[in-house]
């Protein structure tokens, strides 16, 4: 199963189905650690979901001891997969109006942090917490009293949480601590730092949660 | 992250297998695995090693770390070091005791055993004594810790401090925050 095409940044980029799988593995456990939102992998998702029902499709034509173990592996991958999209959800549920707020103030259009069908579902439940906030509290409250400001009851996530990460590339000059110099990170090496100066590595996957 | 995932994880390091049966490659998505013959070594991932264990298809051959030698030797280094060492594999604990789990045929399996556990606790003991160094650490004008490298550890390890860590540190920082906005707050000066 070589060639697998994977959207990446707009341009197309040749991947092998094994380096699809490493990639969805290694953004669910970064997604498990980072106490906000990552930028949306659907592209990968969805790529292996369609090699998932192609292998599917395809047992039939295999020795029944083969489609066995593909079946073994499918359910593993099946797994990785839903608590992937499952902690993705959790953690909109939790900031609903953070992940809409920030959707809104995006500067650039490649990164998104909330794939289509993640928006509808961050809105809607949105839209429903307020309703039913409404319904069950504000609409029994003095007149004055009936508004929320969304500023103020926003949750919002704790992006200066410390998170351990490993280095997956030298990088030099990296500003952990703004009231400390910059250090250089080696290969390799485990560090624990503040989430919100290392993000930007994150993005760039120079460094892995860990 | 719960340890259950991390052993999910650990599933996937390869490890070399003696079938008994006949079979050509399979193509998996995570890679190719075989073409399979009767006591022929060949290299599969662990959680495949393990359901052809239980289907009684092969025997595992035990990874060369996990003799007891090595872990004797290990186990004195450890004691040695005031820091820690290179672990034994990434994912020594969980390859351990699956494997030991599994299957009969490890040689001394129970001393074995007993080795790493004692590799691990002491491991274990540094890491509590290294956290307290941690935590009581002081940058300098009373700031407390901001990044700290650790290496050689094992992700199972790191986990079983993480929270613990992680919320320590947050709250040390909450507090020497408020504590500079309150001298710098011209209300209470």
């Amino acid at each position: 199963m070589d060639g697998v095409v994977d959207d990446d940044d707009g341009e197309f980029e040749q991947l092998t189905a094994a380096q699809v799988l490493e990639r969805l593995e290694e953004s669910w456990v970064n997604e498990r650690l980072a106490p906000y939102l990552l930028e949306s992998q659907q592209e990968v998702v969805d790529c292996l979901l369609e090699q998932c029902t192609m292998a599917e499709e395809n047992s039939s034509q295999i020795s029944p001891f083969a489609a066995d173990i593909q079946r073994l592996e499918l359910q593993r991958i099946r797994y990785v997969v839903t608590d992937y999209v499952r902690t993705r959800l959790k953690k909109i549920e939790r900031h609903a109006e953070y992940a809409l707020e920030e959707e809104k103030k995006k500067v650039d259009e490649n990164i998104t942090y909330l794939s289509p069908a993640e928006f509808v579902f961050a809105r809607e439940f949105h839209r429903n917490t307020q309703n039913h906030l409404q319904e069950t509290a504000l609409k029994h409250m003095p007149q004055a009293f009936q508004s929320l400001n969304q500023e103020k009851s926003m949750v919002h996530p704790n992006l200066n949480t410390f998170i351990f990460f490993k280095v997956k590339e030298d990088c030099d000059d990296v500003l952990i601590d703004p009231q400390e110099t910059s250090v250089s990170l080696s290969k390799d090496e485990i560090h624990i730092s503040k989430y919100h100066p290392i993000s930007p590595l994150l993005d760039q996957s120079k460094i892995r949660l860990v | 992250m719960d340890p259950a995932q991390i052993e999910f994880t650990a599933e996937k390091e390869s490890i070399v297998i003696l079938p008994n049966f006949t079979e050509d490659k399979i193509y998996l998505i995570s890679g190719e695995v075989g073409p399979f013959q009767p006591q022929v070594p060949v290299t599969v991932p662990l959680w495949l090693a393990v359901n052809l264990k239980q289907r009684r298809k092969c025997r595992i051959v035990t990874p060369d770390w996990m003799d007891v030698d090595i872990l004797k030797d290990k186990k004195a280094a450890e004691l040695e070091m005031k820091l820690f060492s290179p672990p034994l594999h990434p994912h020594y604990l969980e390859l351990s005791t699956i494997i030991l789990g599994v299957s009969n045929e490890v040689r001394n399996g129970d001393e074995v055993r007993t080795l790493i556990k004692d590799i691990w606790d002491v491991r274990s003991a540094k890491l509590r004594k290294s956290i307290n160094d941690m935590i009581h650490h002081d940058t300098g004008s009373g700031r407390p810790l901001s990044h700290v490298e650790i290496s050689n550890i094992t992700v199972l390890e790191l986990n079983t401090i993480r929270k613990f860590f992680t919320s320590s540190l947050d709250h040390l920082h909450n507090l020497r925050n408020q504590a500079e906005r309150c001298l710098t707050n011209p209300l209470y000066n």
